[in-house]
């Protein structure tokens, strides 16, 4: 039973009115046992209760589930879903060197991925915290987005790749290196590119090479372009804050993890930044503005907006469209 | 009543206790309807105290400030920008080469009306805009850039690169052309003219390559290039003794005279950008 199914959910909801059954019909039952059942059977409906809103929470955010889970990598083939013709969105797990770290990616392959030996520009597309790689599946339906963008030539074609931020679902790195903890950042920057060059038709070069996030992928997708402008030419942040609201464990967290502080007291690299917020969110709203403020040649940032929806997988399946299609025309084409 | 109102939280809440208490006060007092009761009473209770602690976490975190939001209204939509048909396109339907004859030609000083080349899949695709490899120098271009519109230029002495800072103007109104994504290609005398054209129109040329006579030459001329410019330099031949005699990050490439300018042609391909449809667009907020 996957964490993230229907079955789980309607499980618990039974559970809870079993449980509530348990307490009326048992409540004047138990002879001297009677108070500790009584206890017993409250403990097991607060139980229910707080269970079922954790499934429906991890059903909404995608956090966990053993759907699509990868196997051990048998052979040179990675487990593919495929649309005959079409794009091709395989899973493949990636053994970080730099960083120590391995985890489960997905892979997007263009519809053109499989024709010719063009090589492709690269998008690295991070999700938010709670959340996975999955989200983008399931919640921003982001391969017929993908597939749609491109085939009205709104987009180039471009192998996207779905890598997680966090070893552990539970541990919100926000793509850093945390001190003592996992080296997200590595990983992100350094292992999943390894990895994608050395196993896929992509460009190699940072032209090529862009990010995309929503929340806390969105703040990722800034300022890993800042930190790493050597290897991404371009980043959108939708519902992105500007700094990492978490402890890095270096004391950076408001300095060189902070994106309006690289802009004010940094050299400015020459990385494009693509800005969507929705209007009725305050926090990302102010953000945005301060980047947006905060940002002069060579930096270059465009903004977009939604007029409302707050911090949703609404607003982001509104912007995502938007957000490749910039981002597209902000890396260089594929490689004949 | 808001969704993030203090009013929603405390009429949730009240419900919540108000549930509670009737809930205790009819739990043994009816009769065979009791378990009926109780079991009710519990489980409306338990959702109004669930929906209650919801509402409080959305009212701090934002997550759905509104009804709407809840609904999944954005209330925005986003639009592509209709395309203008280039002035030439007409011109363009059954050739892909033309001279081009814009309004300011006398200023430019040119040797010859520039030649332009459109892509085999231009007319086809006649919502695509294309990125564009121009051509500053001495040389015939005969066949277009791969999905791009290439554009050469004759400069001569009396060229001023004030005078070609309309040229990026005027080409996007005869033909379909990126706002972004362009690369050029410069010939030993002309790579001052083309880093006066890259200063004039910042963030509009990704790359730039010189073709250089002399085994020696340096990309001084081209002066100051904006920040993020790919340039690369294409000697003659390779320099004995001048080995990483280029500035970081400029690429050095080795060819003669037969091939120099295909060479130069062929790396600033490398770096364009791709021919697309206008994007989707949404509204750009309230930035600066």
């Amino acid at each position: 039973m996957s964490p993230d199914g229907t079955p789980l959910l309607v499980l618990a909801l039974v559970a809870v009115a079993l449980t509530a059954v348990l307490i009326a019909v048992g409540w004047d039952r138990g002879g001297r046992l009677r108070w500790p059942l009584r206890l017993v059977a409250v403990v097991a409906a607060l139980l229910s209760v707080s269970a079922t809103v954790l499934v429906q929470l991890n059903r909404m955010t995608e956090a966990y589930s053993t759907d699509a889970e990868p196997e051990p990598e048998a052979g040179p083939e990675p487990a593919a879903e495929e649309t005959p013709g079409g794009s091709q969105l395989l899973t493949v797990t990636v053994a970080g060197k730099a960083s120590g770290l391995t985890s489960t990616m997905y892979v997007y392959l263009p519809a053109a991925y499989r024709t010719g030996t063009q090589r492709f520009p690269v998008m690295e597309a991070l999700h938010g915290y709670p959340g996975s790689p999955r989200t983008w599946l399931r919640k921003l339906q982001v391969r017929s987005r993908l597939d749609t963008e491109i085939a009205e030539g709104r987009m180039a074609p471009a192998v996207v790749l779905f890598a997680p931020n966090t070893p552990r679902q539970l541990l919100d790195t926000e793509c850093t290196n945390l001190r003592g903890g996992p080296q997200s950042e590595t990983f992100l920057t350094v292992d999943v590119p390894a990895y994608a060059m050395a196993h896929f038709r992509v460009r190699t070069d940072r032209a090529g090479w862009g990010l995309i996030g929503y929340s806390a992928g969105g703040y990722c997708a800034s300022s890993l372009a800042l930190r790493h402008p050597d290897r991404y030419a371009a980043a959108a942040s939708m519902s992105g804050l500007a700094g990492p609201e978490i402890v890095v464990g270096d004391g950076t967290e408001d300095t060189l993890h902070n994106v309006v502080w690289r802009l004010e007291h940094l050299p400015r690299p020459p990385v494009a930044l693509w800005i969507g917020w929705a209007d009725d969110e305050q926090g990302t709203r102010r953000d945005a503005l301060r980047i947006a403020r905060a940002a002069r040649p060579p930096v270059s940032v465009t903004t977009a907006m939604v007029q409302r929806g707050g911090h949703s997988h609404a607003v982001w399946r509104q912007m995502e469209g938007p957000a490749f299609d910039w981002l597209s025309a902000h890396l260089a084409r594929p490689l004949p | 009543m808001s969704l993030t109102g203090i009013p929603l939280i405390i009429v949730v809440a009240l419900s919540a206790v108000v549930c509670g208490a009737a809930t205790a006060l009819l739990w043994s007092r009816s009769g065979r309807g009791r378990y009926v009761v109780r079991t009710l009473g519990i489980l409306v209770t338990e959702a109004a105290l669930v929906l209650c602690a919801g509402l409080v976490v959305n009212r701090s975190q934002q997550f759905y400030p509104s009804w709407a939001a809840l609904a999944g209204d954005t209330g925005t939509r986003s639009a592509t920008a209709p395309v203008r048909a280039g002035a030439l396109d007409s011109a363009l339907a059954g050739r892909s080469e033309l001279d081009w004859h814009p309004r300011d030609l006398r200023r430019w000083h040119l040797a010859a009306p520039p030649k332009a080349f459109v892509p085999p899949d231009y007319p086809t695709r006649g919502t695509a805009r294309f990125p564009v490899l121009l051509v500053l120098g001495d040389t015939a271009v005969t066949a277009p850039e791969a999905g791009a519109v290439t554009v050469a230029l004759r400069p001569t002495a009396a060229t001023t690169a004030t005078a070609l800072r309309s040229l990026v103007a005027d080409l996007g109104k005869d033909v379909r052309v990126t706002p972004g994504g362009w690369v050029m290609v410069a010939g030993a005398d002309q790579a001052a003219l083309a880093g006066h054209l890259a200063r004039t129109s910042p963030g509009l040329f990704r790359a730039i390559a010189v073709v250089e006579r002399s085994p020696v030459a340096t990309l001084a001329s081209l002066g100051r290039t904006p920040p993020g410019t790919a340039l690369a330099i294409v000697r003659p031949a390779a320099a004995p003794g001048h080995t990483g005699t280029s500035a970081p990050g400029v690429v050095t490439l080795t060819a003669g005279a037969p091939t120099a300018w295909q060479t130069a042609m062929t790396w600033t391909g490398t770096q364009l950008g791709p021919a697309l449809t206008p994007p989707l667009l949404l509204p750009t907020g309230s930035a600066p």
